[in-house]
């Protein structure tokens, strides 16, 4: 305590003026002095009513409002009904939990000092604590009519304006808060925000730098400070002063991880939010924005554990809630990611965002009538969404009763919603022989089915006449080994994820390019949309969630074949079909594949079955067809491979499905997900593959066949149902394909009698594919050569006189 | 204000895992705050050396580590220095830091790899093979120890001792495709090509399969004349490392993908670096011609003025002429290694590493004799190289080289081996639009090759308007 002080308290003491000092002190802001001044003689039954009220106001202002609290009831007991104390003791009834009894004192203290703007500016807050919102924007007017430049009256009342939508009124009364407590770095960041509300991102971003200057370790600020320049178009440069600052405080690194993300520099975003959150532990902010950033990765359990740990503070955020039911999707945990998001759907009610990711974790279940059902729920909440649309088609295409025209409908309403305006002009040359520019539109140019099924065909092409550009997700700093060969393939790689469809479209139209391939379709990362807004002269569609029309009339072709497509496949589609003369794709087999193994019935005994595709394509349909041939084949097994399966709930009802159809547990045996060699190797276990409907194996078959396993499919009427059909006939295995489910039945029973036949496919089945169109990358890159030209050329004598 | 996590012993932990993890990025900030608070401590200072190694700065760890261990020379902090000094081509002090580490902590099986590592760096391949035996002792698993030991056997001779070592090690890690590249390695490097595609093939099977393996797999095929296959591995490796120049080239010459002009710098210089050191041995055994076809066509006129010698490799050629050019030799190849073996020969005035055609364009001197022995078979454009020869050439200034046949009537082709192949007549085209005129060819076996002959021409050229 300084000297003049302790002089002071001795004769405080002396003169039994002890509350008068601890006031002082309290004023002082010494609360812990104050108190030991007093000392415990204060509260003893000789004690006065202004002692006790001193000895009160000590305690709350050391934060000890439960303590304050009996010695202030006492003080009032005792008579003292000043407004202070009133106040007070309001305080410390808020700060232990009644507030009822906090806003009636409150108001006492009100109507004790009536010029006084302290009472009212604490009822507004009790009454924003309540929620009472109405009555708290009353009393902060209150509080402003006794002191209309009351600093936290401003602020509060701002904010409430701000939640309002308000941002005008709110920047009002912000700027005077700012002009009367300058000093206030609160006041300054809350004019930011009321200034982000309007639009101004610009002033936003000096608001929160004036923040940021007072207080340059406050998260919220600079974080906001961040996300203004992000706002204004200016990331880029204050990512560059951030970094030349060089700071390595919280703030400064959260703000940085947020602007590193924004401008797609994922990996770093991620290392630096990581920093942040290791030395900022108990930041609210700092774990929701590293949640955010880690919810655009592909690191899906990083996501989920991220979300986790932002809802410890935010435990009643919906956007987090439904954020996390997406992240457990992506990251294969289907069965939690339901009970998440029924659980938030039954809270919120439907709102079109939560039930897409049901719609989709319920299929990914297999339970594709529930998934249809949250979809259409979906499209019933915001039936002007067009990712409730979306989600209805993605839904839909699983189901044992979609058809080819419900899906075009679903697509064409979806693309309708986009809303694209007319198309501008463009610019590219009406030549039909020079070098082509193709751009490559997709977030999967990377080991996934796009690559397996595309990129041999691309890298066939000839450079010199055509020149690839990639637009798609960032590389990061391992890319595998596919999304390599898809960059080495390219002379640019765009970085594009974050932009908005038309925003994309501009960038694809700004490279000139001259056709451009959908690689992503309307899937979870598909960027389909991007062609509404006609991004270039020719758009094709190709594999990348390729089950069926985009229904973008700006699409103008769909690579296809003759199998995929037969005659009247035309009306199902909004683009025209592009037939290639063998099959639509080229199989790129993985150089670590095992070798094919002898057929295991031979050592078994008995024949197994064998499906490896996902859970979402098994139908109830699929299951019953499985058991009718479980049953008429003596002794077979069926080995079932998907990643829901290591889920053992999953598995215990796929299970009792089968058993209600006869079939025992013992008789199908559920794994879960294997890297992929050890998937590869697998097959060594299987002898007939039985493909599911109506949506068939695509990728899941091309890989199968390679390993020798032939595979029984039954084609349906879009295209989804029928790429098992186009790689068997391929590869000239058309007897595969049966008419129905029937003959699906017969045809897996009558194939699994003839153990030779089998033997003999087995044996020459990879050599036969490895001679087949299904896997000749030069002749498939010739094929792709020639259509690209055609379409190409078509466009230009179609376009001729155009300019 | 926001609160801060300050336990350091929480922050050090965290940032020692994520450079274990590899992410210095978000070790960096949390080692930023342990400077206020471990200021001048030997855990800083071995944190701060580990992330500027991983930031790839190791003269900024050694700058860390030097104050810190003068005050206290823990094993942890020499350790880290042996490292920064490996990676600062300083073995002889990576040996005395690791030495010092093990003395002060025998049992660190890092600091005996280290160590080892160091040793066979200095060429003490017998000294290191006791530590990094006890390394291997101590850790059986650890794939890099095996790689080091064996290493280290087979510099000091014992190659069979070294396969033994690393079959062992795949049989441990049968995944690490490391130990797989390193085993082919040893088999190529020792001749026996069918061991190699035994390895290679064994590899493949196993799933432990990268580029390098499946570009070795492509080359012990070549070794043994089964190119087709050989041309299917080298696709493989390509789609496994895209990126790759060396693949890349391996994938053209296989005709899997459009060749480039010329063949990458990274493609001649993994071939001859890895070569070089058994090169004059081999090349003996291939009954290799060039030197000698040059050396007639120079006749018996002394040279004595300095002359040029583009990819002179080892320096074979400057020995084969080395009675008549008789003048300071100065030899340009893009090896390193092949470039010490022709310094270990003394032949040569001057050795430059460098591409030839860069050498040409940037080196104003003029030459009366340019020699090109087995470098125009790297090079499918050759009119580039042509016209930089010609501006280098002397006034009668002769231009001796070999190029691979391809049909006469082909321009040029890159062959399954990795070299291009050009026709007689596209020769003598490259050589008059670049001012040069065709004096003297010679076709000849330049060497064998997977027990066939390698058809070429040896010729001599001069300027256009020059007598011949």
């Amino acid at each position: 305590m300084p000297e003049a002080l302790t002089a002071a308290a001795g004769t405080a003491r002396a003169s039994h003026d002890t509350a008068d000092l601890a006031r002082m002190l309290l004023d002082l802001g010494d609360p812990a002095t104050a108190l030991a001044l007093l000392d415990a003689g204060s509260a003893d039954a000789a004690a006065s009513a202004s002692q006790l009220a001193v000895l009160g106001m000590a305690h709350l202002a050391a934060s000890r409002p439960e303590v304050a609290l009996p010695v202030l009831r006492r003080a009032v007991a005792l008579g003292d009904g000043s407004a202070a104390t009133l106040l007070n003791l309001a305080l410390a009834e808020g700060a232990t939990g009644d507030t009822t009894r906090a806003l009636a004192l409150v108001t006492q203290a009100e109507d004790a000092a009536p010029t006084w703007a302290e009472p009212a500016l604490r009822r507004a807050e009790l009454l924003r604590r309540i929620g009472d919102k109405d009555a708290a924007a009353a009393a902060y007017e209150a509080a402003l009519a006794r002191d209309p430049a009351r600093p936290e009256a401003l602020i509060g009342l701002a904010s409430l304006h701000i939640v309002r939508g308000d941002g005008a009124r709110a920047q009002m009364l912000l700027l005077r808060a700012c002009a009367a407590s300058p000093e206030r770095a609160e006041a300054w960041d809350a004019l930011g925000l009321a200034l982000m509300l309007t639009g101004d991102a610009a002033a936003a971003e000096a608001a929160f730098g004036e923040a940021a200057r007072l207080e340059p370790t406050a998260i919220p600020w600079v974080l906001h400070r961040a996300e203004a320049a992000f706002a204004g178009g200016r990331a880029e440069a204050e990512l560059a002063r951030l970094e030349q600052e060089g700071g390595s405080w919280p703030a400064a690194l959260a703000a940085r991880g947020l602007l590193l993300d924004r401008v797609g520099r994922r990996a770093e975003a991620v290392d630096l939010l990581e920093a942040a959150a290791i030395l900022a532990p108990d930041s609210a902010l700092v774990a929701r924005v590293r949640a955010d950033a880690l919810t655009r990765t592909l690191d899906a359990g990083g996501a989920v554990a991220a979300i986790e740990r932002a809802l410890e503070f935010e435990p009643d955020s919906i956007d987090l809630r439904n954020n996390l039911g997406a992240a457990l999707v992506r990251a294969h945990r289907h069965g939690r990611a339901r009970a998440v998001l029924e659980a938030l759907v039954v809270e919120i009610g439907p709102r079109s965002g939560p039930l897409c990711n049901l719609a989709n974790a319920r299929v990914s279940l297999g339970d594709q009538e529930g998934g249809l059902a949250a979809a259409r729920e979906a499209v019933a909440a915001a039936p002007e969404d067009p990712i409730a649309w979306r989600a209805l088609a993605n839904s839909l295409v699983y189901h044992p009763a979609a058809t080819g025209m419900a899906l075009r409908e679903a697509a064409e309403r979806t693309a309708a919603l986009l809303r694209a305006p007319s198309p501008p002009a463009l610019a590219n040359t009406r030549e039909p022989e020079r070098r082509l520019r193709l751009g490559l539109l997709s977030a999967t140019l990377k080991t996934h089915p796009v690559g397996w099924l595309t990129l041999a065909g691309f890298e066939a092409l000839d450079p010199t006449r055509f020149e690839m550009v990639a637009f798609s997700q960032p590389l990061g700093p391992h890319p595998d080994t596919m999304a390599r060969r898809f960059r080495a393939l390219a002379s640019d790689w765009v970085v594009t994820d974050t932009d908005s469809a038309a925003a994309r479209a501009e960038r694809v139209r700004d490279h000139g390019i001259d056709i451009l391939v959908d690689l992503g379709g309307n899937g979870d990362q598909g960027w389909a949309a991007t062609c509404a807004w006609r991004a270039a002269p020719v758009q094709i569609k190709w594999v990348g969630a390729q089950s069926h029309t985009s229904g973008i009339a700006a699409m103008d072709w769909f690579i296809t074949d003759r199998w995929e497509s037969p005659p009247g496949a035309e009306a199902q589609h909004t683009e025209k079909l592009l037939h290639m003369p063998d099959g639509y794709c080229c199989y790129s087999p993985p150089p670590y594949a095992p070798e094919v193994a002898p057929l295991p019935a031979i050592a078994n005994g008995f024949v197994t079955f064998g499906c490896f595709n996902n859970l979402a394509k098994i139908t109830p349909n699929v299951i019953a067809a499985w058991a009718r041939i479980l049953s008429r084949v003596a002794g077979s097994r069926l080995l079932l491979k998907a990643h829901q399966f290591a889920d053992p709930d999953i598995a215990a009802a796929i299970h009792a499905r089968f058993a209600a159809l006869g079939i025992a547990a013992s008789r199908v045996e559920l794994r879960g997900a294997s890297p992929h060699r050890a998937l590869l190797e697998q097959y060594a276990e299987v002898d007939i593959a039985l493909d599911p409907f109506p949506y068939t194996g695509g990728l899941t078959t091309c890989e199968a066949l390679w390993m020798g396993v032939p595979v029984v499919t039954r084609p349906g009427d879009y295209f989804a149902t029928r790429h098992s059909t186009s790689h068997l006939c391929n590869v000239g295995l058309e007897d595969w394909v049966a008419a129905d489910i029937d003959a699906y039945v017969e045809l897996a029973a009558s194939r699994a009698a003839d153990i030779a036949a089998l033997t003999v496919l087995r044996g020459a089945l990879r050599t036969r594919m490895a001679a087949s169109p299904l896997c000749d990358a030069p002749r498939f890159g010739r094929n792709l050569a020639a259509a690209l030209r055609g379409v190409w050329r078509q466009w230009c004598e179609e376009n001729s006189d155009a300019r | 204000m926001d609160g801060y996590a300050t336990d350091h012993s929480i922050l050090a932990t965290r940032a020692r895992t994520l450079l274990a993890a590899g992410r210095p990025a978000a070790a960096g900030p949390l080692i930023a705050v342990l400077r206020s608070k471990l200021a001048g401590s030997t855990e800083l200072a071995e944190l701060e050396a580990r992330l500027h190694l991983a930031q790839g700065d190791p003269e900024a760890a050694r700058a860390v580590l030097d104050p810190a261990i003068a005050a206290e020379p823990r094993a942890a902090l020499l350790l880290v220095r042996a490292e920064a000094r490996l990676r600062c081509d300083d073995a002889a002090g990576a040996a005395a830091d690791a030495a010092e580490a093990v003395i002060a902590a025998p049992d660190d099986a890092d600091a005996k790899t280290v160590l080892g590592i160091a040793l066979i760096d200095l060429g003490h391949s017998a000294d290191a093979i006791p530590c990094l035996d006890e390394a291997v002792a101590a850790r059986p698993a650890n794939p890099w120890y095996r790689e080091a030991l064996a290493t280290a056997f087979e510099r000091d001779g014992q190659a069979a001792i070294a396969a033994r070592v690393l079959a062992d090690g795949i049989a441990r890690t049968p995944a690490h495709p490391g130990l797989r590249t390193a085993a082919i390695l040893l088999a190529m490097r020792g001749g026996d090509a069918a061991g190699a595609l035994a390895l290679a093939e064994a590899a493949r099977r196993d799933g432990a399969v990268d580029a390098r393996v499946m570009g070795l797999l492509g080359h012990a095929l070549s070794r043994l004349g089964r190119h087709d296959e050989a041309a299917r591995s080298y696709a493989e490796a390509h789609k496994l490392a895209p990126e790759d120049a060396y693949v890349r080239h391996l994938a053209a010459s296989a005709g899997m993908r459009p060749a480039e002009e010329m063949a990458p710098a990274a493609y001649v210089t993994a071939v001859f670096d890895g070569w070089a050191e058994r090169f004059d041995y081999d090349i003996i055994g291939l009954e290799y011609r060039i030197p000698g076809v040059m050396r007639q066509m120079l006749g018996e006129g002394a040279l004595t003025t300095p002359w040029l010698d583009l990819g002179c490799g080892t320096g074979l050629v400057a020995l084969a002429l080395g009675d008549v050019a008789t003048g300071p030799a100065t030899g340009v190849d893009l090896s390193g290694a092949m470039l010490r073996e022709a310094a270990a020969k003394n032949l040569y005035a001057e050795l430059i590493q460098r591409e030839a055609g860069t050498f040409l364009a940037g080196d104003q001197r003029r030459w009366p004799l340019i020699t090109a022995a087995d470098l125009l078979c790297y090079i499918g454009d050759l009119r580039p190289l042509l016209e930089g020869v010609r501006a280098r050439l002397e006034p009668g200034g002769r231009f001796l080289a070999s190029i691979e046949l391809a049909d006469a009537d082909r321009h040029w082709v890159l062959g399954p081996r990795g070299r291009f192949l050009h026709g007689r007549a596209m020769l003598e085209a490259s050589l008059a639009a670049a001012g040069l005129r065709l004096a003297e060819a010679r076709e000849e076996v330049l060497r064998l090759e997977a027990g066939q002959p390698v058809c070429g021409l040896v010729f001599r050229a001069v300027a256009r308007n020059a007598d011949a």
